[in-house]
C-alpha cells in the first residue's frame, strides 16, 4: 500500500460543498438578478416560482419513459460495440502481461482488468453524454420531446439516467467477464500436494509434481510412488476421484493466496527515538518517498501501534498481524540472513509486556510476514528471567485496545514503516468481495462523466462539451490534483504565476522574497486572486483520485474499505448531482433549441 | 459555380485521385530484394534499406509492440514519455510490479530507443536489486535486468552496446558483488558438486527445478563465460555494424571478452578451487589475452597497430607506415597502457603456475580454517562467545542452558573485540598442547559435569585445533607467494598482490589476537608475530589501504 486510508472526513466535506456551491449559487444568483435588472427582463418572480416548481414536481413516470427512450437511443446508436474493443483487449492481453507467479503477478493482472474496465466505460460514458443533447437538438429530435408535457428538468434527469443505465451495463457486463478472466488467467502456483489418502482399507500416498505452476504447468500426479499420467483435470476425476478432491482443494487454497482479500484492522502509529521518547515520526535513511519512517536496530527507537475494535468474536482465538516492513542495511551484515524484528505485546494499564518470538523480515512479499498470536502465549520474561504465560483477551487487550510494539533486532540496521504496514488480519473476504466494490467505484466514477457530459452538452455543442469533460475527467486525476494541491498549499515555493514570472525573468532564487515595492504589491494582489481561483477550481474538480483508490486496495489484495474510500466515491459522486443537475436544467431552460 | 454534371464531377475527382496515386507509388512502393542484397522498388522502401531504417532490419520484430505503435497512430512518442514518467514514479514508490510492467509497455513503444534498454537494463539489474533485502529476490531482479537486455539486443541487432551491458551484469554484477557467492551458484549449480542441493540452483525452483536459468544460461556455464559470449557478440556487432559502440574508448570495450576469462579464473580461485582445472583456467585465460585480445588490430592515431606484436612485426609495421621502431614501440606500450596489457599478460602468467596455486591454497585454507574457528558451522556462534560461556559457567557453576536467551541471534562480536575471558580460555586450551578433548578437560580442571558436556561440543566443532593449524597455513602462504614475487617482481606492487597478502595479514591479526598474552594486569596486550615475517615491508608500505581491506575481510567474514 502506498497510501495511507484516513477515515473520509464526511462533515468537513459536506460543509465545504456547502461553502463551495453557495458561493457559487449565491454568485450565478447575484449576475442573474443585476443582468435582469440591466437588461430589463421582467418577471423574474414567475420564472423563478417555475424554475422551482420543475425542480420539485419532477415525474418519476416521465422521467423513466426518457430514461428508457435514452438507453434504446444509445443501444440504436451501437455503443454496445464497445464489447468487441473488449474482447479483442482481453483476448490479447496475455501477451502483455507478465506470467510470473507471485502476488506482483496477480496485481498486474487485477491492475489490468480494472484499468481496462475503466479505461473503456468512461470514454463511452463521455462521449455519449456529451454528444446526446446537441445531436437531439441538431436533428430537432428534442422538439418531440418539448413539445410534449415534459419538464426540461426530467429532459435532463432522462438524460443523465439513461446514460448512466447504458454505462451500468456495460460496467456489469465487464466486471463479470473480467472476474472470470482472471480468475482463469492469473498464474498461481500449487505448492505441492504430498498427502495420504484413505482408499477403502488401504491408505494411499498422493503426490503432485511439486511445485506445479498453474494454468501453465502439465498436471502430474504420483499415487503411491507411481506415475499416473492423465491427460487432464477431467480425466484425474474420472479415474481417480479422491485425488481429484485434493487437487481441487490444493488449486482452490493457491489462488485464494495470489488473489487475497484481506480486511485489515489498522491502528495509530507513533513512535519512540533514540531516547526512548515518543515522536511522531522516525529517522529518515535519505529515501526520496517519505511516506515510511525509520528505527534503528538494538536500540531504544521502537514503533508502537494501537489498534481499537479487537474482539474474540470477530477475530476468533488466534490473532493474526501482518506486517509489510521495508529494511535499510548501513552494513551487509549476513547477506543471506533477512533482518529480524519482533513485536512486544503491551497493557498499557498493567505494564504487561509480552515479547513474541522474533521473525525474519520478508521485504516486498505481501502476505507472507503474518504472525499468529494465540490466546495462550508463552514468553520468556526477561526481567525475571522466567518462562511465563500470558492471556491475550484477559491481560492484553482492554476493551478491545491492543498495544505493538516492533523493534528491529540487528545493529547498524533499519526498518521502515507507516502507519498501514501493521494491521491486525480479520478473516479474509472472497476475492470477488473486494473486486466488485472496485467496479462499483468504477461505476460511480462513470455516473460522474455522465453528470458532467449531460451538463456541458445542455449548454455548450457536442465537441466544446466532450472537450470540458474530458478536461474535468483529466483535471481530476492524481497528477493534476497532486499538483493543485501542491500549488494551493502552504508549502508552495515561488510565489503565484505574475511572481514566479518576474523572478524567472530577473533570474531570483524561487525561495527569496521579491524586493518590497508597490509592483509587487499589485502582483502578490493579483496573484492572491489567482491562487483562490484555483482554490475554487481544486474544490469544483471531481477528485477521481478516490475511484482509482478503490482498484489499489484490490491490487494490493486488500478488501475495499468503506470508511476511507468507498464512502469518499459515494460523496463525491452525490455531491455532484444536485450541481450538475441545477445548472443542466438552468442551461437547458435558457437555451434556444432552433439553433443548431 | 461549375456547370458540370454530377457524374463530371465523379470523373474529374477519379481523375485527380490517379494522378496523385503515381508519386504515392513512386515514393511508397514496397521493395524487393536483389540477389546481391540490394533493394530495388520505391524510393522510401530504398532509403529504408540503405540506412537500415526498416522494422526488420534493426532486428527481431515484435508483434505487440507493432500493434500497440499502429493503435496509437501518431501518439507513441507522448505514450511512451508518459509511461517513462509513470515508471520513474512506481520505482520511487517502490510498486516494482508495476514498475517492471511499465517498462515493458515504454520499450513496446520505442523498441529501438537503445537508452531505454541500456539504462533500465542496468537500473533494473543494480538498483531495484539492491531494494529487496533477500539474496534470492535481489538475483531475481539481477536476471530480470539481464534478460531485459538480452530483450533489447535481439530487437536491435545492429547496437552492440547492448550486449556489452548484459556481459557486465553476467559477468560482473554476478561473479563481484557481495553477494557473488550466492549469484555464482544460483546461476551454475553443476559448477558446485559439493554444495547442497538447497543452496544452489535458479531460486525459482517451481520454474526450473533446482537447474540453472536456462533462458540466460542455456548450457548451465559459468557466469563468466556467459557473459563472455555476450562481450564477443558486442565485439562482433561494433565490427560489423556501422554504429560502431559509444561506451568507452573502442580497446577497452573490446578486451572485456578476454578480460572476463581471467574474471572466472579469479572467481574459481576465490571459491577454493586449486586443482589442475584452476591452473588451465589461468592458461586459457593467458592464451586469450595474448593470442586473441594482444592480436587484434587496432586502428590508433599512429596508425595500425596489435597489442603482442613481435620485434620483427613491429618493423615491417614502421616500414609501412613510413615511421621509426622507437615511435612505434612507443606507441604501441601508450596503449597496451591504457588497458594494463603487461600486467595482466604477467599476472595470468604467473597464476597459472602451480607453486602460485599453492600460495593461494594455503592462504584459503588458512581463512577458512580461521573462519570456522571463530564461527560454528550454524553461523551464529563465535569462539569468544562459547570461550566466555565456558568461564562465566565455571565460576557461577549455574546450569543455564548453554544456548542464551537470545538464542537464534548472530552474536555480532567481532573478532578485534575479543573479550579477554574468551581469548584466554584459548589460550589455555592452545597452550595446554592437548588435541584429544578429554586432555583439554583434565588441563581446565573440569573432567566431569555440564561443562564437560559444553567442552565435548566445543570439541565437535573442532574449534581449537583449526585455529592453530590455520596460522602455519597462512605463513607458508606467504612464504611462498614471496618466493613467486621474487621472479615475477613486475606484480609486485599490483593491486591483486597487495590485496592479497594485506587480507592474509589481516587474517593473521586475528589469530595473533586470539592468542595474544596478557600482562600482569590483565590490560595490555602486544602483537606477538614471528621474528622474521614475509612481506613486512610491503605491509608497512601499503598501510593507507589496510582500512579498505579490512571494511572488505570483515564484510567477508561477516557475510557468510
Amino acid at each position: 500500500m502506498d497510501f495511507d486510508p484516513t477515515p473520509y472526513p464526511l462533515v468537513d466535506s459536506i460543509l465545504m460543498w456547502l461553502i463551495v456551491g453557495g458561493a457559487i449559487a449565491l454568485m450565478v444568483t447575484l449576475i442573474t438578478v443585476v443582468v435582469a435588472m440591466l437588461t430589463g427582463v421582467r418577471g423574474l418572480a414567475p420564472r423563478a416560482k417555475r424554475g422551482l416548481s420543475d425542480f420539485l414536481l419532477v415525474s418519476p413516470r416521465r422521467v423513466w419513459a426518457l430514461t428508457m427512450l435514452t438507453f434504446r437511443e444509445s443501444v440504436r446508436r451501437k455503443v454496445l460495440l464497445v464489447f468487441v474493443l473488449f474482447a479483442m483487449l482481453f483476448m490479447f492481453a496475455g501477451w502483455f502481461l507478465s506470467g510470473e507467479v507471485s502476488q506482483q503477478g496477480a496485481k498486474i493482472h487485477i491492475s489490468f482488468v480494472l484499468t481496462a474496465i475503466s479505461w473503456i466505460v468512461l470514454p463511452v460514458a463521455l462521449l455519449l453524454s456529451c454528444w446526446g443533447l446537441p445531436e437531439d437538438i441538431r436533428l430537432r429530435s428534442l422538439h418531440t420531446v418539448v413539445t410534449k408535457p415534459a419538464r426540461r428538468s426530467e429532459i435532463v434527469l432522462g438524460r443523465m439516467f439513461g446514460f448512466a443505465m447504458v454505462g451500468s451495463v456495460i460496467v456489469a457486463v465487464m466486471s463479470v467477464v473480467g472476474y472470470v478472466w482472471m480468475q482463469r488467467q492469473s498464474p498461481y502456483l500449487v505448492s505441492g500436494v504430498d498427502e495420504f489418502v484413505q482408499d477403502g482399507e488401504s491408505v494411499k500416498r498422493v503426490q503432485f509434481a511439486n511445485p506445479l505452476v498453474i494454468p501453465q504447468d502439465k498436471l502430474e500426479v504420483k499415487v503411491d510412488g507411481k506415475a499416473n499420467l492423465v491427460e487432464s483435470a477431467q480425466d484425474l476425476k474420472s479415474k481417480l476421484p479422491d485425488v481429484y478432491r485434493l487437487y481441487v482443494d490444493a488449486l482452490n487454497q493457491a489462488q485464494e493466496d495470489v488473489l487475497a482479500c484481506r480486511v485489515p484492522v489498522h491502528g495509530a502509529l507513533i513512535f519512540l527515538d533514540s531516547e526512548g521518547k515518543k515522536t511522531s515520526k522516525g529517522l529518515n535513511t535519505g529515501d526520496i518517498w517519505e511516506f515510511r519512517s525509520y528505527i534503528a536496530g538494538n536500540s531504544k527507537q521502537a514503533a508502537i501501534w494501537d489498534f481499537d475494535g479487537i474482539n474474540q468474536e470477530q477475530l476468533g482465538d488466534t490473532l493474526r498481524l501482518e506486517a509489510r516492513f521495508e529494511t535499510f542495511r548501513t552494513h551487509k551484515g549476513k547477506i543471506d540472513e533477512k533482518l529480524r524484528a519482533n513485536f512486544i505485546l503491551v497493557n498499557p494499564d498493567s505494564g504487561l509486556r509480552v515479547p513474541l518470538d522474533s521473525f525474519a523480515v520478508n521485504e516486498y512479499h505481501d502476505g507472507d510476514n503474518v504472525t499468529e498470536v494465540k490466546r495462550k502465549i508463552q514468553y520468556f520474561d526477561e526481567t525475571t528471567a522466567e518462562e511465563k504465560s500470558a492471556d491475550l483477551y484477559d491481560e492484553l487487550v482492554v476493551d478491545g485496545k491492543l498495544r505493538v510494539e516492533v523493534r528491529c533486532l540487528d545493529s547498524g540496521q533499519f526498518l521502515g514503516m507507516a502507519r498501514p504496514d501493521l494491521f491486525v488480519r480479520a478473516p479474509d473476504r472472497k476475492f470477488a468481495s473486494g473486486f466488485f466494490k472496485a467496479c462499483f467505484c468504477i461505476w460511480l466514477s462513470m455516473l460522474v462523466v455522465v453528470m458532467l457530459g449531460v451538463t456541458g452538452s445542455c449548454f455548450l455543442k457536442g465537441p466544446v462539451a466532450t472537450l470540458l469533460t474530458l478536461v474535468f475527467l483529466i483535471l481530476g486525476q492524481g497528477l493534476a490534483m497532486n499538483f493543485l494541491e501542491k500549488v494551493t498549499g502552504d508549502k508552495w515555493k515561488g510565489g503565484g504565476i505574475l511572481e514566479s514570472s518576474v523572478k524567472i525573468v530577473k533570474q531570483h532564487s524561487l525561495t527569496a522574497p521579491l524586493e518590497e515595492s508597490q509592483t509587487t504589491t499589485v502582483i502578490k494582489k493579483i496573484d492572491q486572486v489567482g491562487s483562490k481561483g484555483l482554490f475554487l477550481l481544486r474544490w469544483v474538480l471531481p477528485d477521481f483520485r478516490h475511484y482509482s483508490e478503490a482498484s489499489t486496495w484490490v491490487e494490493n489484495g486488500f478488501d475495499v474499505q468503506f470508511m476511507s474510500t468507498i464512502l469518499a466515491c459515494i460523496a463525491t459522486t452525490l455531491g455532484y448531482f444536485l450541481p450538475c443537475f441545477s445548472i443542466g436544467y438552468f442551461s437547458l431552460l435558457i437555451r434556444e433549441l432552433e439553433s443548431k | 459555380m461549375n456547370n458540370l454534371t454530377n457524374q463530371q464531377r465523379k470523373l474529374v475527382y477519379f481523375g485527380g485521385i490517379l494522378f496523385l496515386l503515381i508519386p504515392i507509388i513512386l515514393l511508397g512502393m514496397p521493395g524487393t530484394p536483389n540477389e546481391d542484397g540490394t533493394i530495388s522498388g520505391g524510393f522510401l522502401a530504398e532509403i529504408r534499406h540503405k540506412e537500415k531504417l526498416g522494422e526488420a532490419t534493426m532486428g527481431k520484430v515484435d508483434p505487440s509492440s507493432s500493434a500497440m505503435n499502429l493503435v496509437l497512430l501518431g501518439f507513441r512518442g507522448v505514450a511512451a514519455s508518459v509511461q517513462n514518467v509513470k515508471a520513474m514514479d512506481y520505482f520511487d514508490t517502490k510498486n516494482w510490479g508495476k514498475f517492471l510492467n511499465t517498462v515493458d509497455s515504454v520499450i513496446s513503444l520505442q523498441p529501438h530507443y537503445y537508452k531505454v534498454w541500456s539504462f533500465q537494463g542496468w537500473n533494473i539489474s543494480y538498483n531495484v536489486s539492491s531494494q529487496w533485502d533477500g539474496v534470492e529476490d535481489r538475483y531475481w531482479w539481477v536476471k530480470e535486468g539481464a534478460g531485459f537486455l538480452k530483450r533489447g539486443s535481439a530487437l536491435n541487432e545492429e547496437i552492440s552496446e547492448l550486449d556489452w551491458f548484459s556481459g557486465e551484469i553476467l559477468g560482473k554484477k554476478i561473479g563481484r558483488s557481495d553477494e557473488a557467492k550466492h549469484f555464482r551458484m544460483y546461476f551454475n549449480p553443476e559448477g558446485y558438486p559439493n554444495v547442497a542441493a538447497d543452496k544452489k540452483g535458479d531460486p525459482d525452483r517451481a520454474r526450473w527445478k533446482g537447474g540453472p536459468d536456462r533462458n540466460l544460461n542455456p548450457y548451465g556455464e559459468d557466469n563468466y563465460l556467459v557473459a563472455r559470449r555476450a562481450y564477443q557478440s558486442a565485439n562482433k556487432k561494433e565490427t560489423e555494424s556501422e554504429f560502431g559502440q559509444r561506451v568507452m574508448t573502442r580497446i577497452m570495450f573490446r578486451s572485456m571478452a578476454a578480460h572476463s576469462l581471467i574474471g572466472m579464473a579469479n572467481a574459481m580461485q576465490s571459491e577454493g578451487v586449486f586443482n589442475e582445472a584452476i591452473a588451465r583456467r589461468w592458461e586459457i585465460a593467458h592464451d586469450a589475452w595474448i593470442h586473441e585480445f594482444g592480436r587484434e588490430d587496432f586502428y590508433t592515431y599512429g596508425g595500425r597497430l596489435q597489442l603482442d606484436m613481435t620485434d620483427e612485426e613491429l618493423k615491417s609495421v614502421a616500414e609501412e607506415e613510413n615511421v621509426t621502431l622507437e615511435e612505434k614501440v612507443r606507441q604501441m606500450q601508450s596503449t597496451q597502457n591504457m588497458v594494463n596489457y603487461r600486467y595482466w599478460k604477467t599476472y595470468s602468467l604467473v597464476e597459472s603456475l602451480p607453486e602460485t596455486t599453492a600460495v593461494h591454497q594455503d592462504i584459503y585454507n588458512g581463512q577458512e580454517l580461521t573462519r570456522s574457528g571463530l564461527i560454528s558451522p550454524d553461523g551464529h556462534w563465535r569462539v569468544t562467545d562459547l570461550g566466555h560461556i565456558l568461564l562465566q559457567n565455571r565460576e557461577t557453576g549455574d546450569t543455564a542452558p548453554f544456548v542464551p536467551a537470545t538464542f537464534g541471534l548472530p552474536l555480532e562480536v567481532k573478532a578485534a573485540q575479543l573479550t579477554d575471558e574468551g581469548s584466554e580460555v584459548l589460550k589455555h586450551l592452545r597452550s595446554s598442547g592437548a588435541q584429544h578433548i578429554d586432555e583439554i578437560a583434565k588441563a581446565l580442571g573440569v573432567e566431569t559435569g555440564p561443562l564437560k558436556q559444553r567442552l565435548t561440543k566445543l570439541g565437535e566443532i573442532g574449534l581449537v585445533k583449526e585455529v592453530c593449524k590455520a596460522e602455519a597455513l597462512i605463513e607458508s602462504g606467504l612464504v611462498k607467494y614471496e618466493k613467486v614475487l621474487d621472479t615475477h617482481a613486475d606484480i609486485r606492487d599490483s593491486d591483486e598482490a597487495v590485496e592479497l597478502v594485506l587480507m592474509a595479514y589481516l587474517n593473521w591479526n586475528v589469530i595473533v589476537d586470539l592468542n595474544r598474552p596478557r600482562t600482569d594486569e590483565g590490560t595490555e596486550k602486544q602483537k606477538s608475530y614471528p621474528q622474521v615475517r614475509p612481506f613486512a615491508k610491503l605491509w608497512r608500505d601499503h598501510q593507507a589501504q589496510v582500512p579498505m581491506v579490512q571494511a572488505r575481510f570483515d564484510r567477508a567474514n561477516s557475510g557468510r
